[in-house]
């Protein structure tokens, strides 16, 4: 037979249609069992690294004296280690276990050659490691959110083709029939990030640009990754799971479409309001903050998309864990455009340069896509795995303590760092004495920072929990097909 | 979806554009830029920072001072209404006048211009200001003196010359050795409050990579008029 | 890599799970959720009574949104030039955006290279220092204090009732012509001053006819440009009054001070032509320049 009628037979993902949904949809599950799990599993690791070198990093701001001998542990290099750690090690990799398995769902196809999903999450971690350790070591580039130095960057971006590849065929080879708004989110996102990411690691450290060109880069670079990654990841997330759970549909449906191209038309002019009174030049400044105040338009629409579904059925909410996480996600994108739509000059010689932007980008990286994917990895576990998660009670913890933790730390961020900017902007007030004034700011950043990691400490120990029994499970029917145990009824 | 070339060519525009206009755009307009002189005659910058202060950069840039420290004064048209003092010879009253706060704080006599960053290798902008923007601090005459000792004390332990700073001390950068037959010229002076300190018989000197750190701190200077930037008053 | 038989018995299946602890039961299959939402979408585009394609206020507020921030484009962006860096920059001014306030530039200038003696109100230091409120000295003909700060002074003077003996330096040697305009500019406006601004052509003019010289000494400058006179009276006949046939006389006038005799030879060319100078206009008509 032809090799290349061979190599297609054997990457295609389509199920077979012969089975009941049931039993395909079980297919699919079992045929991403394993990428997925790794993912996640090593996407938590990553998640509490860093959550403790967060925590590290606002105890030095409190006590600067804190761990203060080591070199390598000087607050610079933990703060971006830290950011670095949950941007590439825990956002992206949930982004990947997430997205291979909404799509392969979505479109009823099954994933195939699994060998080469588990090489390139090996070399994503290999590189997150690598680049994180050199951060520690002297490497730090100080280019904000590719503080990783730029030799990582093709063994991440090999590993991401990889994995985005398999996400892409599984669209290809979609069952024919509808396409539903998730599928377009997870789409744009698996091709939108490769280009970002390639551009900006060109531009800024391959091929430089010259001067503030750079600073333009990385301000498109970081504004995108936020609202054309990692925000349409979780709003993929969000469309599938309240419908699916409440068994309602989307409320106003036909209005995605116009959420969906909004995004994706301004997410990418809205970089520069980061540079707003920078030195960039005044055209720069209000392209930026024309974009981010359009941002407001896909706010609203998928607010009436995703909080329409969900008030129809508030119990059926309250009662399902996956929603709670997945309805606070929602939320926390209304306010989140609402936050962008106050973009504009006034506003950005406030809070540009406070604190203000550090809750910005929390309020996009955790409130919005880290507890969609939380949501998320609630959900697809089980089925991925075959098991129930072991204890209630620490999913509840997790969900309280994630949810007052990142409210907090927010709504402080945004107010000490309104403050922030309106006293620096009064040069009456010393300098010395608006760094004092954030004291109030720094307690409650490692309060929050300390509940944050208690959540997610649970959301560790269950999924260890739940891990371990799957794993007994597996090694009980293997060691039984041997004949090494006697066959039981399956372990549940 | 029946429209599938429609999406895929529309995600692709939607990528295209904002990169077209923003960064082919900015490259374009930017991205050549040579050193200018304010007026026919005058000296020409921005200069390139080499030899320690370049060295200086890269201790700079390794240890994250972006996380704290801005390098982008902002302009005169960042201006705000606001309660001032104002004060002429015999009075001072308070009234609401616009003022620009970076120029104001004496942080620059200008705001930074793209023409400043077109020697740096990655312009330190910088995020936050935890710490006071130091694009125009090489021109601070109250830190400049020949010794240095302003920003060596400051790095050794930020509270001696900043008291209540969160700046988190870099006293790795220093070494503490034996006081041979005569005090090296290096060695820092310590006040006698500092707690911190070596003991008798022994001084504290800056390393090589504390050296190359203060000389570009030393080098971050835009106290230089450009035609597209002048001084404000 | 999927095994049959695993999945057919595979616990994974929605119906198999309890509710709660694996994220609750799905009421709605994946399949059923893509025909749901697909039907969804057609049955849109059949129009009937009271239903809107899109929400009303949506429009509304999309076109509101797309308006305000058209006109913001349009208004704040700088003409999209590289070297504008104010958004409220108009067309027709320069790329640096404002035009020079010469009062705020000889302000700057006067802080910089005056203020330490002249002090920043112009007081000066009395018995050190003469002030320059109230004094007679930058007022007037301009060019006394454009050849005072060309060239410098040395020697006793009075001014205000104060007497001071000292050397002031030819801080205009290193400025350049606007510069020495604006600060006198400010000065002659300043402290309770008011005359009229000085040109930075009168600067050049003067710079080119001093050349370079000893520093004066108070008698000659005041020879050569009296205080209390203001601009000399820009018509012809004045001129020819003030021709090559008077200015001899001015400069033997100064001959008595010591410096000011090995100086006046040299300088009578310059000195009859700064003397005509200030009838601008017919100034180089006059001394044929």
């Amino acid at each position: 037979m032809c090799p290349f009628e061979d190599l297609a037979s054997s990457i295609d993902p389509r199920t077979d249609s012969h089975l009941s949904e049931q039993a395909r949809l079980a297919q699919i599950d079992t045929s991403l069992r394993g990428p997925v799990f790794f993912f996640f599993a090593k996407a938590l690791g990553w998640l509490l690294l860093a959550s403790i070198f967060g925590l590290v990093a606002a105890v030095k701001i409190v006590n600067p004296e804190f761990l203060a001998g080591h070199e390598y542990l000087t607050y610079g290099r933990v703060f971006a280690a830290a950011v670095d750690s949950f941007v590439y090690g825990w956002g992206c990799q949930a982004a990947f276990a997430v997205a291979l398995w909404l799509m392969a769902r979505l479109c009823g196809t099954q994933v195939k050659h699994l060998g080469v999903l588990y090489i390139a999450g090996a070399f994503w971690n290999l590189g997150v490691l690598w680049g994180v350790g050199c951060i520690f070591f002297g490497g730090l580039t100080s280019v904000p959110l590719l503080e990783m130095p730029p030799q990582v960057a093709p063994l991440l971006g090999f590993s991401y083709v990889m994995i985005a590849l398999w996400g892409l065929l599984s669209f290809h080879y979609r069952q024919p029939g509808p396409v539903y708004v998730s599928q377009w989110y997870l789409l744009a996102a698996l091709l939108l990030f490769p280009w970002i990411g390639f551009s900006a690691e060109l531009m800024i450290f391959f091929v430089p640009a010259r001067g503030v060109v750079q600073s333009v880069v990385d301000a498109w670079f970081v504004n995108s990754l936020l609202w054309l990654w990692f925000v349409p990841v979780a709003l993929a997330v969000m469309y599938y799971l309240l419908p699916k759970i409440l068994g309602r549909a989307i409320f106003g449906y036909y209005l995605s479409v116009l959420g969906f191209w909004s995004l994706v038309t301004f997410a990418g002019w809205a970089g520069t309001h980061f540079l707003v009174y920078g030195p960039i030049p005044a055209w720069l400044q209000t392209v930026g903050i024309v974009g981010n105040t359009m941002l407001l338009i896909p706010a609203i629409i998928a607010s009436l998309n995703l909080h329409g579904t969900a008030l129809a059925d508030p119990k059926g909410v309250w009662a399902s864990p996956v929603l709670r996480f997945v309805v606070f996600s929602s939320v926390a994108f209304s306010l989140a455009g609402l936050v962008a739509a106050l973009s504009s000059r006034e506003f950005g010689l406030v809070t540009n340069l406070t604190q203000f932007t550090a809750g910005n980008g929390l309020h996009l990286l955790y409130a919005v896509f880290s507890m969609a994917m939380f949501g998320a990895a609630y959900y697809i576990l089980p089925r991925v795995l075959g098991r129930e998660w072991p204890s209630a009670i620490l999913i509840k913890a997790h969900f309280w303590s994630a949810a007052l933790g990142i409210s907090v730390l927010v709504l402080a961020l945004y107010y000490f760092g309104w403050r922030q900017g309106v006293e620096i902007n009064n040069p009456e007030i010393d300098f010395i004495t608006t760094v004092q004034n954030t004291d109030t700011l720094n307690r409650i950043r490692v309060g929050a920072g300390a509940l944050l990691l208690v959540g997610h400490l649970a959301f560790f120990v269950n999924f260890a929990w739940m891990a371990a029994g799957a794993a007994c499970e597996c090694c009980c029917a293997c060691l039984s097909r041997f004949g090494l145990l006697p066959a039981t009824g399956g372990a549940r | 979806m029946k429209n599938l070339p429609v999406l895929y060519c529309g995600i692709l525009f939607m990528l295209i554009a904002p990169w077209c206009g923003l960064i082919l755009g900015s490259n374009v307009q930017l991205g050549s830029l040579q050193p200018g002189a304010a007026e026919d005659g005058d000296p020409v910058y921005p200069k390139i920072t080499g030899g320690l202060a370049a060295q200086g950069r890269a201790v700079y840039t390794e240890m994250g001072c972006v996380y704290c420290h801005t390098q982008q004064p902002r302009p005169a048209s960042a201006e705000i209404l606001q309660l001032q003092t104002v004060k002429t010879n015999t009075t001072s009253r308070t009234e609401m006048a616009y003022v620009s706060p970076d120029i104001a704080r004496g942080w620059a006599k200008r705001g930074a211009v793209p023409r400043d960053y077109i020697y740096d290798e990655h312009p330190l902008l910088g995020l936050f200001r935890n710490g006071p923007d130091l694009a125009d601090i090489g021109s601070n005459a109250a830190l400049s003196l020949p010794t240095s000792i302003w920003h060596y004390q400051h790095l050794y332990d930020p509270q001696i010359t900043s008291k209540g700073s969160m700046m988190p001390p870099f006293r790795f950068l220093f070494k503490t050795q034996k006081i041979g037959d005569r005090p090296s010229p290096l060695a820092i002076t310590l006040p006698d409050s500092e707690p911190i300190r070596p003991a008798p018989g022994y001084e504290v000197v800056p390393t090589e990579r504390a050296i190359a750190l203060v000389a570009y701190l030393r080098s971050l200077n835009q106290d230089y008029e450009l035609p597209e930037a002048k001084f404000s008053r | 890599m999927s095994d049959p038989s695993s999945s057919a018995n595979h616990p994974s299946t929605p119906q198999h799970l309890p509710g709660g602890l694996a994220g609750g039961e799905d009421r709605l299959g994946d399949e059923a959720l893509l025909n749901l939402h697909e039907k969804l979408m057609r049955e849109k585009e059949e129009p009937s009574e009271g239903f809107s394609v899109i929400p009303i206020f949506l429009i509304f507020l999309g076109c509101l949104l797309t308006y305000l921030n058209g006109v913001y484009l349009a208004t704040k962006s700088g003409g999209f030039h590289w070297d504008v860096y104010n958004e409220n920059w108009k067309a027709g001014e320069g790329g640096a955006g404002a035009v020079v306030d010469p009062m705020k530039a000889g302000e700057r200038i006067f802080l910089a290279q005056c203020k330490q003696c002249h002090g920043a109100d112009g007081m000066g230091q009395p018995g050190t220092y003469p002030p320059l409120a109230g004094s007679p000295w930058p007022v007037g003909d301009p060019d006394r204090p454009i050849s005072l700060l060309l060239e410098g002074m040395s020697g006793p003077l009075t001014v205000l009732g104060q007497s001071v003996n000292n050397s002031m330096p030819n801080v205009g040697a290193g400025l350049k012509d606007k510069d020495i305009a604006y600060v006198l500019t400010y000065v002659r406006n300043s402290f309770g001053n008011h005359d009229d601004p000085v040109d930075d052509g009168e600067v050049s003019t003067v710079r080119a006819e001093l050349g370079s010289r000893a520093p004066w000494t108070p008698a000659e400058l005041l020879a050569a440009h009296p205080l209390g006179a203001g601009k000399p009276a820009a018509a012809p006949a004045a001129a020819s009054g003030t021709s090559p046939g008077a200015v001899p006389a001015a400069a033997s006038g100064s001959a008595p001070a010591a410096d000011a005799s090995t100086a006046a030879p040299a300088s009578a060319p310059g000195v009859a032509t700064s003397g005509a100078a200030p009838m601008a206009g017919t100034a180089p008509a006059a001394t044929g320049n």
